[in-house]
């Protein structure tokens, strides 16, 4: 019996003493699933990784997301849209109404989401750039190079990008100490743009030292030599230096000659990543292009008729314009332009748009909203996801260039740049410096109804060539050219969750008040021209 | 050396860390007197029951101090054997009953002596025996916080899930259990306490604490073996339970061989079987708004009869949703819907002998649920429960719990595609690619059949759970006791999902690329804990004191693979796929832990109580790795007093009581994290907090017991709560290119008042009836909140002064003077319309102001608008409010809290009938319908149909297309969510005398049979299927979740 007693006593005596030594249990644990600071950047080859993967950061907020490609794109009227999502309504209201900029409102992403992606990239690329400054040296001298080279790219466009979507922003580059940073500054768009551009020129010259290529399935997702990216970055740098235009006045005041430049050192083919499921994608392309039933294409945004309708010879949209707000109707359009009608008839597919007599939005939310043409350039079901996403096109930069031209005085040379696409792409006859033939059909008229200016014919080419490549330059072209509906807020402001962190007042843009786009004068042409003013 | 605070922590944590088990070590040690060799007798006799007379089972009989007894067989005999010879006095317990302590007998060596035991019946729950919270068991009259307990008997209609047989039974308690079988049951006691994190209470069953790193770790509650659950409503009662018992525990026993009498074996039977069908449905318009001709056909703008498929919608403003389609009308919902089978089928052995008792069950569960051909959920359970007892002062308990369950998963969008089918869409018809329910049946193709989504998908989930813990008490003497528990919890999780190649889906109308993808999620987790227990009488005065130390350790792993494109169709392989992915994750939390306490009460009428408790966690930041919590609480049983006057109230307690606990961090909010991306990208997330500390929670309670002549019984109770250091994410400026950090920030309060009745109303040999009435009324704010506020869940708004299930969004004017300055200067061109709405009209001919009457297209109003400064106003469309900004104002829109909410219970036994029904009820709160909102985007609502009203007052679909507003949330489509439902409802029938004698043959000793309803009825204005909605207590918004339905089955017991 004592025996058993003192087994019991040991029992119950064991998981006490095994409490009692596991007591001292260390209670730190690391988290083995995501890396912090130190372990993200020990490594030389982390400084790479955080360049490479950036542009991945950058592109969705770069024009190939929800946001803030939907609101740009049809408060820009390229797409015309009776969904709510994304902040389509509410940007795309007429008359038009001020940004909603509270913190709580629920469609901020259209602010939050290019603030925060931009700066989450600018971040990355900043705490690679750090290191490299502090001598970390990625494997060798020409892998550290380009991931210098690179890094200055997605700081430049990043940092440029901030300044042609909102009023002003913060210039954060590997050199600021962030745990130091008390009251932090906003700089103009003006300054941003202005970084922007030095910093794709450090990318330039750092490039320029170098010598490195870029493979297909990382960095830029595109393959490249060191040349074709320093290409790459001017044209880029062409980009910031023309879009950044807030006014009509703004962008006539752009340096053109310094942007013929850029052009010309700039790409000679698209630049266009590659797409891959899960990595990189474009969903602005896929809910542009999406196709939920067959015969029912398109259910989510289409092209608007203020961007297509000037290639209509049927009438229909002058009278369309015509029309009262409220009374506006979908309308079959006749057109010589291949892009928008097959060769079959008005219900024949173009190619980049079709036709599909179907009204998918509602009419309290405005029958002029409604368009019977939908989008095709870019494929229906799953070709966003794999395969080339055009980004920057040789064409953007040739009417970039052509727009220079003219401003300067130069028309006829700007001539075959518009001629390219319009005559390939169209299949329309070319333009001359007294604009497209004076014929029955011409493409693109005027709202008066008579045959458009070579002044038109760039706007135009321009608009259809960029319809679906990414969501926000029609929205960048329109506010320079004074083509935005009155109100239209010419640019973001500060996300209201960024103001309130920071403890800084709640202010916006549009509706008339400030930061609005004045009455849109769109047939005025920068200088003297045929079939102008 | 610089003293800092961190020092002194430091020191506390060391001193605890060696303290507690170093006090334990020592009276281990102490030597041990030896129970005196002396002569044994015998003691035996009968138990019966006070009241009926009736000899009285399974009662635990024991000998004071000696701790030797035995159990009452089946007549209520038992016989103790080895009785130390002298005067010993007995004890009697058994569930259900009064503790019975008896007067001292002489036991003779070599003798036996016969003591027969009248036990009074616990009319009342507050008369019970309570454990948790406590350090030992304890009367419920006695206890200085509230308790609240369920036992079987209050549990004759098994609850699909554990922690569902709470429902209207214990006061200050809501349960929200989710619509589809199998998915675990959301439950918050009292206020809510956290913000952002859960406010689910700890559970433990059997000993093991209930991991919850995983999503519905209630769903692999078994129901049928409970014996009592006991829950403790928050950090006044629950201090015991330290850094995780903020928002209350609920402790769970199930059944086992000390139930039945000492030398017998029971086996029981048990088998359910019935139907699950759908209570509540969608009203959905059943006319249209396309252009057609008299006779009903559809026809073009130009007249001509064209086929369905080419129809088109009246010019717009003129689609009153009016016209009765030609063809045949469906109900989708009729449709959709199919009523399922549902059976319980159990199986349990039980055996006591002296030393030895055990308890063996298997349990078989299965729910078709209400969804056609999709959703089934079957569950097996087998429990062993082991207790031995190799010497009198000794004694080893054994649980040990596996379940396995199966359940066919409905894709998320399932219940959003069934909204947007079109009335006049056959979703039965077979697809031409050979799916036995159509893709695409409406026309306008809004959304996609849901039968042929489900039909063409294979989501399947399997859930394993293993339990078991290993609990021993050595009692050296008397008046110390020491207790060890080690338990482990393991759950096993799989989802495999397959879409073969050539079905249909959005984005691939045409037939799709395949895809598949397997998650596996295991955790496992070990608790463990060891105390020593000091109970000492001085005179009056009887002291507890308890020391005890505790451990925690828990791994969370998970990995998922996924592919698409699959080379070849039909095989389930990821092999097949040509795009594949893979991730996984790994959680690791260890914690450790100290209490003390001291307790005692004077003469049983002044009681007092106190704990500290010391834990650290590895989720805490590395700054904030221990804190602190207590508890202090007193009751005072007046009625004990010699100088109370009203002897029929035996029971008056005044009760106080005051605690902290706590709420943990999530695993990785301390962390400063980047994120990967596919592909090896890598990217900044969250800004780390090596400060984080856990949620605090103060609590206190006040309280009234009273008991009417042992057959009335209330219980009042007010707690006020507050809870500091909320875990908070905070966004940071975007240069920091972290996104966000957690942080400890704001502060929530909340109170509750609530009763509890009871009445043994009639209790009689042959009829007795128990009423219980509860009832609560809770409420809660956010008092303190030094950021940024914040929108959560759609309607959810996080600020200082505002509640946690106040709903905030857009509100439609109601008032003339909400408009904004510039039309309220033409304020008389709007009118409030039929609906309380105020929308613009215009002024007639003779400038007075039009009526929202007429609106028809031929009067002109519908279709024409006006510009007010920069708002434009449609005639009779609703109008937003706006801000002093011009945009649309976000402000408070309702509220889910309900009034307050009340069940009763009524138990009736008459003759060989016993009758339970519970009704219970919520009074006010409010839910939003995202639902309906959602069926007015495509005019699929009920309330968009036009039939019978009076043409004046008819309004076309854009109307409420405008009331949609965009799925934004508005107060349009906050409702009334009240309601009084018939919750549960049991008619059972004992089998005697010549039925029961058809059974006996075969060993048979009791038969029943039942006829069970769950859910039955539920009285409500709500629109949605249910008004008992949401994923969590606080955010109550209907956003097409699986829906509760009603059950109904027939059972039968048999016991052998």
């Amino acid at each position: 019996m004592l025996t058993t007693q003192k087994h019991s006593r040991l029992v119950a005596l064991l998981p006490i003493l095994a409490l009692a030594l596991s007591s001292c249990q260390d209670l730190v644990v690391t988290n083995p699933n995501l890396p912090d600071a130190l372990r993200a950047t020990q490594q030389p080859t982390a400084a790479e990784t955080f360049v490479a993967s950036s542009f991945r950061t950058w592109w969705p907020v770069g024009g190939h997301d929800d946001y803030p490609s939907w609101a740009f794109s049809t408060m820009a009227m390229e797409v015309t849209s009776g969904f709510a999502d994304f902040g389509q309504l509410e940007t795309s209201a007429i008359p038009r109404t001020a940004w909603n900029n509270s913190p709580v409102n629920a469609r901020n992403q259209v602010t939050e989401g290019p603030w925060y992606g931009m700066y989450r990239t600018i971040s990355s690329v900043n705490d690679a750039l750090a290191a490299i400054d502090r001598g970390v040296i990625v494997v060798d001298t020409s892998r550290t190079m380009r991931t210098k080279a690179v890094g200055k790219f997605m700081q430049g466009i990043s940092h440029g990008y901030l300044g042609l979507y909102f009023n002003q922003a913060f210039i954060v580059d590997e050199r600021a100490r962030l745990d130091t940073i008390k009251d932090p500054q906003f700089q103009t768009y003006k300054e941003l743009t202005a970084v922007g551009i030095s910093q794709l020129d450090s990318a330039i010259a750092i490039a320029n030292r170098s010598s490195f290529t870029l493979p297909l399935d990382s960095w830029l997702y595109t393959a490249m030599t060191k040349d074709q990216f320093v290409r790459l970055a001017n044209s880029f740098a062409a980009r910031l230096m023309v879009y950044s235009a807030r006014t009509r006045a703004e962008r006539a005041a752009v340096n053109w000659t310094e942007v013929i430049r850029r052009v010309d050192a700039g790409v000679t083919t698209d630049f266009a990543p590659v797409a891959q499921i899960d990595v990189l994608w474009d969903d602005w392309k896929r809910l542009v292009a999406r196709l939920r039933t067959v015969g029912r294409p398109s259910d989510f945004g289409r092209p608007a008729y203020d961007l297509i309708g000037p290639a209509d010879s049927s009438g229909g949209y002058l009278n369309w314009r015509a029309t009262p707000l409220t009374s506006r109707a979908a309308f079959q359009m006749k057109t010589k332009d291949r892009r928008i009608q097959g060769t079959g008839g008005p219900a024949t597919p173009g190619s980049y748009v079709g036709y599909n007599l179907n009204n998918i939005f509602t009419a309290s939310r405005g029958t002029w909203r409604y368009s019977w043409y939908y989008y095709l350039r870019n494929g229906t079901a799953e070709t966003w996801q794999n395969g080339p996403q055009l980004e920057l096109p040789v064409s953007e930069m040739d009417l970039l260039k052509a727009e220079g031209l003219i401003r300067l005085g130069r028309a006829a040379e700007a001539v075959p740049l518009i001629n390219k696409t319009r005559e390939a792409n169209g299949k329309l006859p070319p333009v001359t410096v007294a604009g497209p033939p004076d014929e029955p059909g011409c493409v693109p008229r005027k709202f008066n109804g008579q045959c458009g200016s070579l002044w038109d014919a760039l706007r135009y080419e321009k608009g259809i060539e960029g319809l679906g490549v990414t969501g926000v330059i029609a929205f960048l072209d329109a506010r320079g050219w004074q083509t935005l509906i009155e109100g239209t807020p010419i640019h973001l402001p500060v996300p209201g969750r960024e103001l309130a962190v920071l403890r800084r007042p709640l202010y916006t843009f549009g509706g008339g008040g400030e930061g609005s786009a004045p009455v849109p004068s769109a047939e005025t042409c920068p200088i003297a021209l045929a079939r102008c003013p | 050396m610089v003293y800092t605070p961190h020092d002194a922590r430091t020191r506390l944590t060391a001193l605890a860390r060696l303290g507690v088990p170093l006090v334990a070590t020592l009276l281990l040690l102490t030597p041990i007197t030896p129970l005196a060799a002396q002569g044994t007798g015998r003691i035996t006799g009968t138990v019966t029951d006070s009241s009926t007379g009736r000899v009285v089972s399974d009662v635990q009989v024991t000998v004071a101090g000696v701790r030797v007894g035995a159990t009452t067989d089946s007549r209520g005999r038992y016989a103790i054997v080895g009785v130390p010879a002298g005067p010993r006095r007995l004890e009697a317990r058994r569930i259900g009953y009064v503790p019975f302590s008896g007067r001292t007998v002489d036991v003779p060596a070599g003798g036996a002596i016969t003591v027969d035991i009248q036990l009074r019946e616990v009319a009342l729950t507050l008369q019970a025996v309570v454990t948790t919270g406590l350090v030992d068991p304890t009367s419920g009259t006695r206890v200085p916080f509230t308790v609240g307990r369920l036992e079987a008997t209050n549990m004759a209609v098994p609850a699909t899930n554990a922690l569902e047989a709470f429902q209207g039974k214990v006061a200050g308690v809501t349960v929200v259990p989710m619509g589809q079988p199998g998915s675990g049951t959301n439950i918050q006691l009292r206020s809510p306490t956290s913000i952002n994190k859960g406010n689910s209470p700890l559970v433990v069953v059997d000993g093991v604490i209930q991991s919850q790193a995983f999503t519905g770790s209630s769903a692999d509650l078994e129901s049928m073996d409970i014996e009592s659950i006991e829950v403790v409503k928050g950090a006044a009662a629950a201090s015991m339970y330290g850094s995780r018992a903020a928002s209350g525990v609920i402790q769970i026993r199930t059944r086992r061989g000390t139930g039945i009498g000492t030398g017998t074996t029971r086996w029981s039977l048990r088998s359910e079987m019935g139907v699950n069908s759908l209570g509540g449905k969608l009203g959905w318009a059943r006319k249209h708004h396309y252009q057609t001709n008299a006779n009903g056909e559809y026809i073009n703008a130009s007249g001509v009869v064209v086929p369905r498929a080419q129809r088109i919608a009246r010019p717009a403003y003129q689609r009153f949703q009016d016209v009765t389609y030609a063809d045949k009308v469906y109900d989708p919902v009729e449709m959709f819907f199919d009523p399922g089978q549902f059976s319980k089928n159990a199986i349990s052995i039980a055996q006591n002998n002296l030393r030895t008792n055990w308890f063996l069950s298997f349990v078989n569960s299965s729910e078709d649920g209400v969804v056609l051909g999709k959703g089934r959920f079957n569950q097996n359970d087998v429990r062993f429960n082991l207790d031995h007892q190799p010497l009198d002062n000794l004694k080893f308990s054994f649980s040990a719990y596996h379940s396995r369950s199966a359940r066919q998963e409905l894709y998320d969008d399932t219940f959003f595609d069934l909204i947007n089918q079109a009335p006049d869409a056959n979703l039965l018809t077979p697809d031409a690619d050979g799916t036995p329910y159509i893709y695409q049946p409406d026309i306008e193709g809004r959304e996609e059949n849901p039968l042929y989504v489900l039909s063409t998908e294979d989501r399947q989930r399997n859930r394993a759970r293993t339990q078991g813990s290993v609990g021993s008490r050595y009692t050296p003497f008397t008046w110390l006791t020491f207790d060890a528990n080690v338990s482990y919890d393991r759950s096993d999780r799989r989802l495999n999902y397959f879409l073969d190649q050539g079905k249909k889906t959005e984005g691939y109308a045409l037939g799709g690329l395949g895809e598949i993808s397997q998650f596996a999620g295991t955790t496992n987790t070990i608790n463990a804990e060891a105390s020593a227990n000091v109970l000492r009488k001085f005179g009056e005065i009887t002291m507890r004191s308890t020391a005890r130390a505790l451990l925690e350790s828990e791994k969370n792993e998970l990995t998922t693979a996924r592919g698409q494109d699959f080379a070849v169709p039909a095989v389930r392989s990821l092999d097949n796929t040509k795009t594949r992915f893979v991730e996984s994750s790994v959680e690791q939390v260890k914690a450790s832990g100290y209490f003390v306490t001291l307790g005692g009460d004077y003469a049983g009428k002044y009681i007092a109580d106190g704990l500290v408790r010391r834990d650290g966690s590895s989720l805490f930041g590395a700054n904030e790795r221990w804190n602190t919590y207590y508890r202090v609480s007193g009751a005072w049983r007046v009625a004990q007093e010699s100088w109370w006057k009203w002897g029929s109230i035996n029971e008056f307690k005044l009760r106080a009581s005051q605690g902290t606990a706590g709420g943990r961090p999530g695993f990785n909010d301390q962390y400063e994290t980047y994120t990967f991306s596919t592909a090896g990208g890598v990217s900044k997330q969250n800004l780390g907090n090596k400060n984080l500390r856990p949620e605090h929670s103060t609590e206190t309670e006040l309280g009234i017991d009273a008991i009417v002549k042992d057959r009335y019984s209330v219980q009042l109770s007010y707690a006020k709560v507050k809870t500091i250091d909320q875990l908070i994410q905070i966004p940071l400026a975007g240069f920091f290119g972290y996104g966000q950090q957690w942080q400890n920030a704001g502060t929530v309060e909340g109170n509750t008042i609530e009763g509890t009745l009871e009445a043994q109303l009639i209790k009689r040999p042959t009829l007795s009836w128990k009423a219980g009435l509860v009832a609560d009324r809770s409420r809660n704010k956010v008092t303190e909140f030094d950021r940024s506020c914040f929108s959560t869940q759609v309607i959810g708004y996080r600020c200082a002064g505002v509640g946690l299930s106040e709903m905030y969004g857009f509100q439609f004017l109601h008032d003339k003077k909400y408009l904004p300055a510039d039309a309220q200067l033409r304020e008389n061109e709007f009118v409030m319309n039929d609906e309380g709405l105020l929308v613009w009209v215009g002024l007639d001919a003779s400038g007075a102001p039009n009526q929202y009457t007429k609106g028809e297209v031929a009067t002109g109003g519908w279709g024409t608008s006006t510009t007010i400064g920069t708002g434009s106003y449609g005639w009779g469309m609703p109008i937003v409010r706006k801000d002093a900004t011009g945009s649309s104002a976000v402000i408070r829109i309702g509220d889910g809290t309900p009034k307050f909410k009340w069940g009763i219970t009524n138990s009736v036994s008459w003759r060989n009938f016993d009758v339970f029904a519970l009704i219970d009820a919520a009074v006010g709160g409010q839910v939003y319908n995202r639902i309906n909102q959602r069926m007015y985007q495509w005019a699929k609502s009920r309330d968009v149909d036009q039939t019978g009203k009076p043409q004046e007052l008819k309004k076309p679909i854009e109307y409420y297309i405008a009331l949609y507003a965009a799925n934004d949330p508005t107060d349009y489509f906050v409702e009334d969510a009240g309601y009084v439902k018939l919750r549960e409802v049991s008619l059972k029938y004992r089998l005697t005398g010549r039925m029961l004698g058809y059974v006996q043959p075969f060993g048979a000793q009791g038969v029943a049979i039942s006829v069970i309803g769950r859910n039955l009825y539920t009285s409500t204005k709500y629109k949605g299927y249910d008004p008992e909605v949401g994923t969590n207590t606080l955010t109550r918004i209907d956003a097409f979740e699986y829906p509760r339905y009603r059950t109904i089955t027939g059972s039968i017991d048999i016991t052998f």
